[in-house]
C-alpha cells in the first residue's frame, strides 16, 4: 500500500480522523451546551462517571496488578495468615494495585459536576488539537511533500501534547482520586490519593519530539536539494 | 549571502537573455533565476563548468566574494 499520495494509507487515516474529528466536536459542543445549561437544572439526580485508580485489597483472592513489573525480596507467604475460602484454598492472597478504572458518583454536588465538565472540555479539545496537528501532516503526505517545512512544527506539537496531556491526566485522575476518597466507600477499595505519571508515555512524547527534529532536518536537507543548481 | 552570483552583468556583456542561456546550459529557467537572485544554496560543478562555457568566461567572473557586516 501507498504511503505517499491519494487512495494511499495516509489518506485513509485522514478520512478517519476526519470523523473522529466530526465527532469530537459534537461532544464538545453538547458538553459545552450542558455546562452552559447545568445552573438551571435543580440539584437531585446527578450521577458522574470519573476516571480514577485504586487498589483492591482485602481477603479477596485476586490476582494481578497494573501493567508493569513490581518486585519484592524476603515477603514472607502469608496466605497461611488469612483463612481463604474452602474453594479459594489453592490460591494465594494477592492485591490489585493502582488499577485504571471509573467510579459513578450519585448525587454528585453541582461544582463537582460542572468541574468535571469543564475537565471534559478540555481534553475534547486537547484531542481536537491533537487530531488537527497529525491531519495537518497527513496532508502534507497526501500532496507528496513530507518535507514540508511546517511539519516538523506540527509533530512537535503533538510531542509537546502528548507529554503536557500525560501530566495534565495524571493531575486529573488524582484530583478525582482525592475526591473519591473523601465521598465514596466501597468495601475493599482504596482510592490512589497520589498522582502516578506514566513513564513511557512521557518516552513516546519525547520519541515524537526527536522524529520532529528528524523531520525538520530532512526538510533542511530537502531544500538545500531543490535550491543546488 | 556573501557568495554572489555575477549573472546579470555576464548576460549584458555577452547581450543574452536569460532563456537562451537556460538553453544552452540545460537549465530551466526557474532554476537559472534562483541562481541569478542569488537564492541557491549550492551550485554543482557542472553547472558552473557549462556557464563558464557558455559565457566563455572563468567561475572567478561568475561568482564574487562580498564581506557582509
Amino acid at each position: 500500500m501507498r504511503v505517499l499520495g491519494k487512495g494511499s494509507a495516509a489518506s485513509i487515516i485522514s478520512v478517519v480522523l476526519g470523523f473522529v474529528r466530526f465527532f469530537v466536536a459534537i461532544g464538545l459542543a453538547i458538553t459545552a451546551f450542558a455546562t452552559l445549561v447545568l445552573p438551571f437544572v435543580p440539584p437531585p439526580g446527578y450521577r458522574v462517571t470519573v476516571p480514577v485508580s485504586f487498589t483492591v485489597e482485602g481477603l479477596s483472592p485476586l490476582h494481578g496488578r497494573r501493567p508493569g513489573f513490581g518486585f519484592e525480596v524476603g515477603r514472607k507467604d502469608d496466605s497461611a495468615e488469612g483463612e481463604p475460602a474452602p474453594d479459594n484454598a489453592a490460591r494465594k492472597r494477592a492485591l490489585l494495585d493502582r488499577v485504571d478504572g471509573s467510579v459513578t458518583i450519585d448525587d454528585a454536588s453541582k461544582a463537582f459536576v460542572a468541574a468535571n465538565a469543564v475537565a471534559l472540555m478540555l481534553i475534547l479539545v486537547y484531542g481536537l488539537f491533537i487530531i488537527d496537528q497529525v491531519r495537518a501532516v497527513l496532508r502534507t503526505l497526501i500532496h507528496g511533500n513530507p518535507f514540508d517545512p511546517a511539519n516538523g512544527t506540527h509533530i512537535r506539537r503533538v510531542g509537546f501534547a502528548v507529554i503536557a496531556g500525560e501530566f495534565a491526566r495524571a493531575m486529573l485522575v488524582w484530583a478525582e482520586n482525592l475526591y473519591a476518597a473523601g465521598h465514596v466507600a466501597i468495601e475493599g477499595v482504596r482510592f490512589d490519593t497520589s498522582p502516578d505519571i506514566s513513564f513511557w508515555t512521557l518516552i513516546y512524547g519525547l520519541i515524537i519530539l526527536v522524529i520532529a527534529e528528524v523531520f525538520r532536518a530532512g526538510t533542511r536537507l530537502d531544500q538545500e536539494q531543490s535550491l543546488t543548481i | 549571502m556573501a557568495i554572489r552570483i555575477k549573472l546579470d552583468q555576464l548576460l549584458l556583456d555577452r547581450k543574452l537573455t536569460l532563456t537562451e542561456l537556460a538553453d544552452r546550459v540545460g537549465l530551466t529557467i526557474a532554476n537559472l533565476s534562483i541562481l541569478k537572485t542569488n537564492k541557491a544554496k549550492a551550485i554543482r560543478f557542472s553547472t558552473l563548468e557549462a556557464l563558464c562555457r557558455e559565457l566563455d568566461c572563468q567561475p572567478g567572473q561568475i561568482l564574487e566574494f562580498t564581506k557582509e557586516p
